[in-house]
């Protein structure tokens, strides 16, 4: 780690006479070329009972019933069967599946008996690299979910064994998007937020140096953690400084929502709210450049997740693991294949593929900088904690079935509409180590053919 | 009505390692093989930083600035072997940059305009004498005069705002970014080596947050090259203790003991939340807090084990609910309790949700928790590709019969002849600590069983002999020194601490755990103005 910088005064006093000139620059750039985004979208638990989400052949398939709110996009859309989780070793099923799928799902590294994840997940992954290779934006990366708390078992890791949390409160993910967004075209001069923060993260980069070398190996390793992070952030902060608005940002007074910020965002019955706020900010984040990656999550591993009451799930006695209710996790434990589990699994299915299919409705009525749609440039992929047993249905635990989903076509590097079914080959487990290099290639990072620690190239049968 | 059988593994599913004991979760949250004296995982040794827990920075700033925050903004700590204090495990990275940052914008927005009119300044160069005073303590004397000079620059600057407040605004928000402030130093002088001793500042802050989880005072920092001496020390704890502030100190190592480290009231079924007040969760911890500050008031007398037998409980309407009582009472005060089903702290709301799971009964997480948190026991994982059972309705046992059948063979016996008495003594209690005298068939709770502990195992009747018990045991005095050791060192115990450990160890029994004695121990120790940086 490097120490040597500019005199900050200086640095700052330059800013009034570039300021202009970067942002005629970044301008003429923006109207010509929108940026390439990935959105990564995790659900907790897994559909259990049935194997999603098609079946067919590659270009002659049906969504199952369970997804079937995806069927308007299902020509823009990837669809996976038959894959094993990322990450985890082929045949694991059985509690730890949780745990392993956590740390392994986004990450696609084994723990190697570490109990913890070894790696970045794909978004952490790309909003870092992206960063490293010159791609500067307001926010590294954003992640959202409908879930609060660091998870052990993940599913989101900003490095090797650093499990970090979504924000799930909108108007607290507004908060921290607002001082993000670029100034206006009429503005007469850098943010004033923005201009303060970069002094302070430059200052408190400075004290790195006075400390550091007092340190032994291991205060080392975590201080230069931290002050890399620092250097990391005020890269964006300056990215931020120096981007015009794009012309399809439109700031957002609050969240698209009807509740306000004292709302109880954690309680189920406002689970569609919290959903179509999100989808907003998603959107806004996107359309102002504020970050290319997005990273969602319904819940953490093993989600106790519940949707409105109005969806008619029922509620599950106590199970095994101790929990009830009409929630997903609970009815993952319920050893038996009658009525009621058919229609709460499905009840949870159809919830995220709606939630999934109005996130890309969205998108795609976005206009882009280059005057196409925000969905045309964002490749959208949506996997799941875990999947279903075939000779087992009733295994809580399955890491095999992996339901995936991407959607978008890579501005035309993708073949869509089409359908790929892993057959519970072991070699589908490395489906989707190459799917996440396919979305790493995506934004640009075409030298970078690995990810996660049994990493393999881009996925090539998406170009068809 | 329990008609599903418990998973055996009885740490299923939870997927985080939030609350309760480190192995709630279904396995070690650091991937370590155990703990103690010799282990030779890296959390034994000091990285020479140690970052302000949520509670530590909260006190904090309160003592720096006047001002209240929500540490809920900010990174929580992760937990290795339920300890929330082991240093080299708290990374952080981008997002909770950006977290402390927002977080200090919005303590300096709030503290700035009552700073302006406290010093009555309205120019910058006026608050750099409050800099002087300031900067110093923000930075628990770690810094030298021209890193102070590069902030107090930021009152001048015209960059960082156009007025006085902004001004003061980015400078306050700046001192609550850095790593200076962020982080305790615990480095030494300089080259170190294995044995370096820390600065008389170092020390001053070692001192303070282990008795007050909060910034040194003035006094404090300017008591010097005394803090070198033991009765340098001993005389700043005495003065400590007299301050109100040293009941956060109890509180904190209580909550690290109790494993208590988010409020689980919330988190439960609804059906068990049925029936209770809507600030239900608050008004349990209230009273979980009084109950420490209680034993807190007099530091002569007051002592860990106490609370572990304690009658009296801080009643509210929550409590009342919980506990089935009629407190006289509007406002919460002490009340002494029957003490036929439950006494001290392990029967707490507070402390039975943390390691209880959202309905039912949790009797292994409860015992995985006494024999890690309160014995000091390590208690590995479940092996992985244990079954799930399936429900079982047709048979009439009782959920104990139940378990104890299911874990009487290999591998399961020797952990759960271990974590399953002390869980079973708890069955009758509901995730948040309501009394039942009978199972959903009308059946009593068989609540007796033996600690089995090294020096033998020892029989108890009921779940207030098992407590009462387990509070005799010396082994539970040992472990709170070695806990309390973990807390003031941010660190496992190595091999070099073994003698200091068992020094306080037989104080603490000999004691039964008085506050007073063990930090006295842990303060008058070498190892207490010591770094063992290995560089």
């Amino acid at each position: 780690m490097t120490f040597s910088r500019r005199s900050l005064l200086k640095q700052m006093g330059w800013w009034p006479l570039l300021w202009p000139l970067l942002r005629r620059d970044r301008a003429s750039s923006q109207a010509q070329i929108a940026p390439k985004r990935v959105i990564v979208l995790f659900s907790s638990n897994g559909p259990i009972m049935v194997r999603g989400p098609a079946s067919g052949t590659e270009t002659n398939f049906q969504l199952h019933e369970w997804w079937s709110p995806l069927e308007r996009h299902k020509a823009d859309g990837v669809f996976f069967a038959g894959c094993h989780q990322a990450g985890v070793p082929f045949g694991t099923h059985n509690e730890y599946g949780h745990q392993s799928a956590g740390t392994g799902a986004l990450t696609a590294r084994t723990t190697e008996g570490t109990n913890n994840a070894t790696g970045p997940s794909i978004d952490q992954f790309i909003g870092q690299a992206l960063q490293a290779n010159g791609v500067l934006t307001p926010r590294r990366s954003l992640l959202f979910g409908l879930h609060s708390g660091i998870g052990h078992w993940g599913p989101w890791y900003e490095a090797a064994g650093k499990p970090i949390a979504p924000e799930a409160n909108p108007y607290r993910a507004l908060e921290q998007l607002l001082p993000s967004l670029p100034a206006d075209a009429g503005s007469t001069g850098p943010d004033p937020r923005l201009v303060r923060k970069k002094l302070v993260l430059d200052r408190v980069y400075g004290d790195c140096k006075g400390i550091v070398p007092r340190l032994g190996a291991e205060g080392r390793e975590l201080l230069d953690f931290h002050c890399t992070n620092i250097e990391s952030l005020e890269k964006s902060v300056s990215s931020a400084l120096a981007m015009p608005r794009p012309p399809a940002c439109v700031p957002l007074e609050k969240p698209d929502t009807e509740l306000g910020p004292d709302a109880n965002w954690a309680a189920a019955e406002n689970n569609d709210e919290r959903m179509k706020a999100f989808t907003s900010l998603i959107t806004l984040a996107l359309a102002c450049d504020v970050t290319r990656v997005v990273g969602f999550s319904f819940g953490s591993t093993a989600e106790r997740f519940a949707i409105p009451s109005s969806y008619g799930i029922p509620s599950s006695a106590q199970v095994d693991s101790g929990d009830s209710g009409p929630q997903h996790h609970a009815w993952t434990h319920v050893y038996n294949e009658g009525d009621d589990k058919r229609t709460a699994l499905r009840g949870f299915t159809r919830w995220y593929s709606e939630a999934v299919a109005r996130l890309i409705d969205a998108l795609k009525a976005t206009p882009d900088a280059n005057g196409k749609s925000l969905f045309d440039s964002t490749l959208i992929v949506w996997t799941s904690e875990l999947g279903h047993h075939t000779s087992n249905p009733l295994e809580p635990h399955p890491n095999g079935n992996i339901p995936v989903m991407l959607f978008g076509n890579g501005l035309g590097t993708i073949r869509t509409g089409r359908f790929f079914d892993g057959q519970g080959r072991q070699e589908s487990a490395l489906t989707l180590h190459s799917l996440f290099v396919s979305l790493i290639h995506h934004v640009g990072l075409t030298h970078i053919d690995e990810f996660g620690n049994q990493g393999r190239g881009p996925l090539d049968w998406l170009a068809g | 009505m329990l008609s599903a059988v418990i998973l055996f593994t009885a740490l299923g599913c939870t997927g985080t390692i939030e609350g309760g004991s480190g192995t709630s979760s279904g396995g070690p949250s650091d991937g370590s093989d155990g703990g103690g004296i010799g282990a030779s995982h890296g959390y034994t040794k000091n990285p020479g930083l140690r970052r302000l827990t949520r509670v530590e920075y909260r006190n904090t700033v309160r003592d720096l600035l006047g001002v209240e925050v929500d540490v809920s903004r900010i990174p929580k700590e992760l937990l290795i072997r339920g300890h929330s204090v082991i240093s080299g495990a708290q990374k952080t990275g981008y997002t909770d940059i950006e977290a402390y940052y927002d977080l200090a914008l919005r303590t300096a927005e709030s503290a700035a305009p009552e700073i302006l009119d406290r010093t009555s300044c309205d120019s910058s160069a006026c608050l750099v004498s409050f800099a002087d005073d300031f900067l110093p303590l923000a930075f628990r004397g770690a810094t030298d005069a021209d890193t102070e000079q590069a902030y107090r620059a930021l009152l001048t600057d015209d960059a960082a705002g156009a007025t006085t407040r902004e001004r003061l605004t980015t400078f306050l928000s700046a001192v609550l970014s850095s790593p200076h402030f962020l982080y305790r130093q615990e480095i030494g002088r300089g080259d170190g080596g294995e044995s370096g001793e820390l600065a008389p500042h170092e020390i001053a802050t070692r001192l303070s947050y282990l008795v007050w989880q909060s910034t040194p005072d003035a006094e404090l920092l300017a008591a010097g090259e005394s803090l070198r001496t033991p009765e340098g020390r001993t005389a700043q704890l005495a003065r400590m203790l007299r301050d109100a502030r040293a009941r956060e100190g109890m509180r904190g190592f209580v909550r690290d003991w109790m494993g208590v480290f988010d409020n689980r009231i919330p988190s439960k079924d609804s059906a068990v939340l049925a029936g209770l007040p809507a600030d239900a969760a608050q008004a349990a911890e209230e009273s979980f807090e009084r109950a420490i500050d209680a034993e807190a008031s007099s530091f002569a007398t007051a002592g860990y084990l106490a609370l572990l037998t304690t009658d009296r409980v801080f009643t509210n309407a929550t409590i009342d609910a919980i506990y089935g009582v009629e407190s006289s009472d509007t406002e919460p005060s002490s009340t002494a309790i029957p003490t036929e089903h439950r006494i001290g702290l392990l029967t707490h709301p507070m402390v039975l949700a943390s390691h209880t799971k959202e309905s039912g009964a949790s009797p292994f997480p409860i015992g995985h928790f006494i024999y890690e948190n309160v014995l000091c026991e390590t208690i590995p994982p479940p092996p992985p590709g244990i079954p799930a059972v399936p429900d079982d309705e047709e048979n009439d046992r009782t959920l104990r019969e139940t378990l104890e059948s299911l874990t009487t063979g290999e591998p399961c016996h020797s952990c759960h002849m271990r974590i399953g008495p002390p869980g079973f003594a708890f069955l009758p209690f509901d995730p948040v600590g309501r009394f039942r005298a009978t199972d959903g068939r009308d059946r009593p709770f068989d609540t007796s069983g033996e600690l089995v502990l090294p020096g033998g195992n020892v029989p108890f009747a009921d779940t207030v002999g098992m407590i009462r018990t387990l509070a005799d045991q010396e082994e539970v005095a040992h472990c709170i020194a070695k806990r309390i050791f973990r807390f003031a060192h941010g660190r496992f115990e190595a091999s070099f601490d073994t003698s200091e450990i068992a020094d306080l160890a037989a104080a603490s029994a000999e004691s039964r755990a008085h506050v007073q004695t063990l930090l006295e121990r842990i303060v008058t120790a070498p190892s207490f103005t010591q770094v063992r940086v290995v560089r």
